[in-house]
């Protein structure tokens, strides 16, 4: 009798198991639909140009996720808290253009300079710049309750008009700066360490190195402080963050700080990776930064997010479209590719919510 | 006890929280998205090359190229220009990045302008 049963029992398990086995199957090949494209275009790439899979190519992939990385890592913050935040990219421009107009050579914006000032002052300064910013985001966002998309597009505005203001300072007349300081070049672009091959060498530059540093900074600050676990606290529940002693205000402000802050790191590493800074630099960086971000799974659900996901989604985006500039896809289509990419992220990031609901 | 399973089911919340759509309906918004992202990158594969045009700056037109990742631009006729002399090609309107048509190599969608010296 017992054995029947079991064996009864075995039986319903099986006919159910089949049925949710395809309903498995399709959880997960539509919840890793994304992760799926992006190999299978990475294998087409891989056939129609080798060159795809050579050194030289994966250095420059690495070199340029690296280079997006602090940027993402800020946003990364700000969806936690479900929010977002589209003043990075123009952040990102301001600090590039500060950097490049004080470490220069031919001191355009500020004609009565005679020489660059320290590095590290620069740095600071910037840092305080983008930190300014993100308390503005961070206190308008965090007071007056107002979305951060609303918050953040009037910051985008103003900082851009900044930024064209600054331009036009002293002699420069609204031209791109170039001309930088050896020093600040040889700082974020020099040679880490160069891989030989058979023709030649390829170079790693030091930026790989800060970026790596960032990313373990952040990982510290997402997962072993206290302002880290209110974060996550405040970004998947406000009320209850609040009623369990959290200072949400405070919270919310310090990741737009933080944000803020990590952006003008990406200026500054961008101005000289670059080698020169104009109104249009970091001009839609934001999207390539939410787009990674979500890729990676931190959800606008709130409260979800992994620093390692930002980073192989980081990872993720560079290669697939590295990949599609070698197909010498044009330039305009990118757009449309990355904006599908981004809704199709959302709608697979929505539907693994809406599954466990 | 309810905070435990608030835990383990996250509820829709965040900019989801106002989200009414069935999963059966989801599930075809993202295929079918994915379908048009695969026409997409398809067409752009399809169609691909970087557009290279010239801008010879007041000499005579020289038509664009298209060029594929890495190629060298075919040798363009070189314009001319009435009482001046034609100094090569420019990345930049001003004339100082320099383009070598014989080791330069096309990465992307641009424009070269043309660089003139008085005769």
């Amino acid at each position: 009798m017992a054995e029947n049963k079991i064996k009864a029992k075995e039986q319903a398990f099986k006919e159910l198991s089949s049925k949710e086995k395809t309903k498995k199957i399709t959880d997960l090949l539509l919840n890793n639909a994304m992760y799926i494209i992006i190999v299978l275009a990475v294998i087409y790439i891989s056939i129609k140009v080798p060159a795809f899979l050579k050194l030289p190519s994966i250095v420059n992939v690495i070199s340029l996720t690296a280079a997006k990385l602090p940027i993402a890592l800020g946003i990364g913050g700000c969806i936690v808290l479900t929010g977002t935040d589209i003043s990075a990219g123009r952040v990102v421009g301001l600090t590039a253009c500060i950097s490049a107009s004080l470490l220069t050579t031919t001191y355009k914006v500020f004609p009565d300079m005679t020489s660059a000032p320290p590095i590290i002052v620069v740095l600071l300064i910037i840092i305080v710049a983008g930190g300014l910013v993100g308390l503005v985001n961070g206190f308008s966002v965090a007071k007056f309750k107002l979305h951060p998309f609303i918050v953040t597009l009037s910051t985008q505005l103003i900082v851009y008009g900044i930024i064209l203001m600054y331009l036009m300072r002293g002699t420069n007349n609204g031209q791109t700066l170039s001309g930088l300081t050896d020093g600040y070049r040889s700082l974020i672009t020099g040679t880490l360490f160069s891989i030989p091959t058979a023709t030649g060498s390829v170079a790693v530059p030091k930026y790989v190195l800060y970026s790596i540093i960032l990313v373990i900074l952040m990982w510290v600050i997402w997962n072993k402080t206290t302002f880290g676990k209110n974060m996550f606290a405040v970004g998947s529940n406000e009320e209850a963050a609040n009623v369990s002693g959290v200072n949400v205000s405070k919270t919310i402000i310090m990741v737009f700080v933080l944000a803020g802050m990590m952006y003008a790191i990406t200026g500054f590493l961008d101005g000289a990776r670059i080698a020169s800074a104009n109104a249009n630099t970091g001009l839609n960086y934001e999207c390539d930064a939410i787009a990674a971000c979500v890729i990676g799974g931190v959800s606008f659900v709130g409260g979800i997010g992994r620093i390692s996901g930002i980073v192989v989604g980081v990872l993720l985006l560079q290669i697939i479209f590295t990949g599609l500039n070698f197909l010498a896809v044009d330039a305009n289509m990118l757009y449309i590719i990355k904006g599908l990419i981004i809704l199709i992220a959302c709608a697979i990031d929505m539907r693994k919510y809406l599954v466990k609901k | 006890m309810e905070e435990p399973n608030q835990q383990t089911t996250p509820q829709l919340r965040g900019l989801y929280s106002k989200v009414k759509i069935s999963v059966r309906t989801l599930n075809i918004v993202i295929v079918v998205l994915i379908a048009l992202l695969i026409v997409c990158m398809a067409y752009g594969i399809k169609k691909g090359g970087f557009r290279v045009s010239f801008d010879t700056q007041g000499g005579t037109v020289v038509e664009s190229q298209i060029r594929m990742y890495g190629e060298l631009l075919e040798n363009p006729t070189l314009p001319t220009r009435e009482g001046f002399e034609f100094d090569g090609w420019y990345l930049d309107p001003g004339g100082t990045v320099p383009w070598d048509t014989d080791t330069d190599t096309v990465t992307e969608s641009m424009t070269l302008y043309a660089k003139w010296k008085e005769k």
